[in-house]
């Protein structure tokens, strides 16, 4: 059971990586709409656990084998390190509008960091702060969802 | 309190080990000239498999007509042929915009001694690179050409897989391309991610650079223009010329793309 559980969490994410990288390549905007950094961040925010680390890091895995062209276990770190970020500053702080906006911040710019390093500032800069409101509203519509049917 | 501290802490530490596995998996892979990255995608042709199958569409139905009456029967046989002919007419849709572009392809190129591989767009991934259809089951390399249907270089490949490859497009800051221009003069392309940077090799040039072309001395397999640069402002520095041209185009689902390759 606990096999089966895990395998169906780690293809979930899996999937998500996927339809968020099918959506960026849909919508061509200067903005992405980061679908997996988002339940990341509310796995680091809201479900916190040990029991997560396994399926996060085979998505990150396979991420990695299929989609990266960079070494094999870079996008997994990322994934582990957004998590636990986001989870060591809402235990920190109080789960406010800013502490998330900051949050948000942050964790995109460590789920960017490949193409920070690789392209100059222009590139991504206007990109970045546009795709942090974005998804800080989805995250904050997911929130509230979320508290309000489960 | 220096008990929750410990607490604190010790809910991370399974992350930190995985976090360190990670980064092992890293060295061991630049260790390995990305052995260890390339190992899953050779042995998995997954990207083939997200396609839903066109027999999959047409048998939707088949599997219910054995237990029903007969009208219900005839009812089925009629959507299921129903369905037959719309699978149909979208193949004949995808067949004729293929004939379309293969007729723009046609007036463009002047190499028909090479065979051109249809090839499309699977995704952009999270650091802007392209995914495209066909790998090493058509025998691309590393290295090959990839033109739209205008006859145009996009780009060339940069790392191919069992049915996948990845593209090293204009807006890939690894992109790094040689070409000459009609005077045979060379000229190496760059890219920043939001503008191509063409400077020339000779130091000798006076008059305004228009077309450049791919070419079998730089190991292409043929010339192919890339673009006309007579719009552009050419700028001279120390007797050498450069250009900036902002990257416009962006590849999406629709973009038909070809790999020229030997017979």
């Amino acid at each position: 059971m606990k096999v089966f559980r895990l395998t169906s969490v780690s293809i979930f994410l899996f999937i998500l990586c996927i339809v968020e990288n099918y959506l960026n390549t849909l919508i061509s905007l200067d903005f992405g709409v980061y679908i997996f950094l988002i339940s990341l961040i509310y796995i680091g925010t809201e479900v916190f656990n040990q029991n997560l680390v396994l399926p996060i890091f085979l998505s990150g895995i396979l991420y990695d084998s299929f989609f990266s062209t960079y070494y094999l276990g870079l996008y997994t770190s990322i994934f582990l390190i957004v998590v636990v970020l986001s989870n060591l500053i809402v235990s920190r702080y109080s789960q406010t509008n800013v502490v998330h906006l900051i949050t948000i911040s942050l964790c995109l710019l460590i789920y960017k960091i490949p193409i920070i390093v690789e392209f100059d500032m222009d590139y991504w800069i206007a990109s970045y702060f546009i795709s942090i409101f974005v998804n800080l509203f989805i995250f904050l519509f997911f929130k509230r969802v979320t508290k309000n049917y489960v | 309190m220096q008990s929750s501290q410990v607490v604190g802490v010790r809910k991370y530490v399974v992350y930190f080990l995985f976090i360190f596995l990670s980064g092992l998996l890293s060295v061991v892979d630049y260790f390995s000239n990305k052995t260890l990255s390339n190992f899953i995608p050779d042995q998995l042709s997954l990207i083939s498999n997200f396609q839903v199958s066109d027999r999959l569409i047409q048998n939707e139905f088949s599997n219910l007509t054995s237990s029903r009456a007969d009208l219900i029967a005839e009812n089925i046989r009629l959507k299921e042929e129903l369905t037959n002919l719309r699978v149909l007419y979208v193949e004949n849709q995808e067949l004729q915009d293929n004939i379309d572009s293969y007729k723009d392809l046609i007036k463009n190129i002047s190499d028909f001694e090479l065979t051109y591989y249809a090839t499309s767009l699977i995704l952009k991934n999270s650091t802007d690179e392209y995914l495209i259809s066909g790998g090493r089951d058509y025998n691309f390399e590393p290295g090959d050409l990839v033109i739209n249907e205008t006859g145009y270089i996009v780009g060339y490949l940069g790392e191919v897989f069992n049915d996948y490859s990845i593209l090293e497009s204009f807006n890939s800051t690894n992109f790094n391309f040689r070409v000459l221009d009609e005077n045979n003069n060379v000229f190496e392309v760059s890219s920043n991610g939001k503008e191509l940077i063409f400077s020339s090799l000779e130091s000798t040039l006076n008059s305004k650079v228009s077309n450049l072309f791919s070419d079998i001395t730089f190991g292409h397999i043929g010339k192919f223009p890339i673009i006309n640069l007579e719009p552009y402002e050419q700028r001279k520095l120390n007797n050498k010329l450069t250009v900036t041209v902002p990257i416009e185009e962006m590849l999406t689902f629709q973009s038909k793309l070809f790999i020229p390759k030997n017979k």
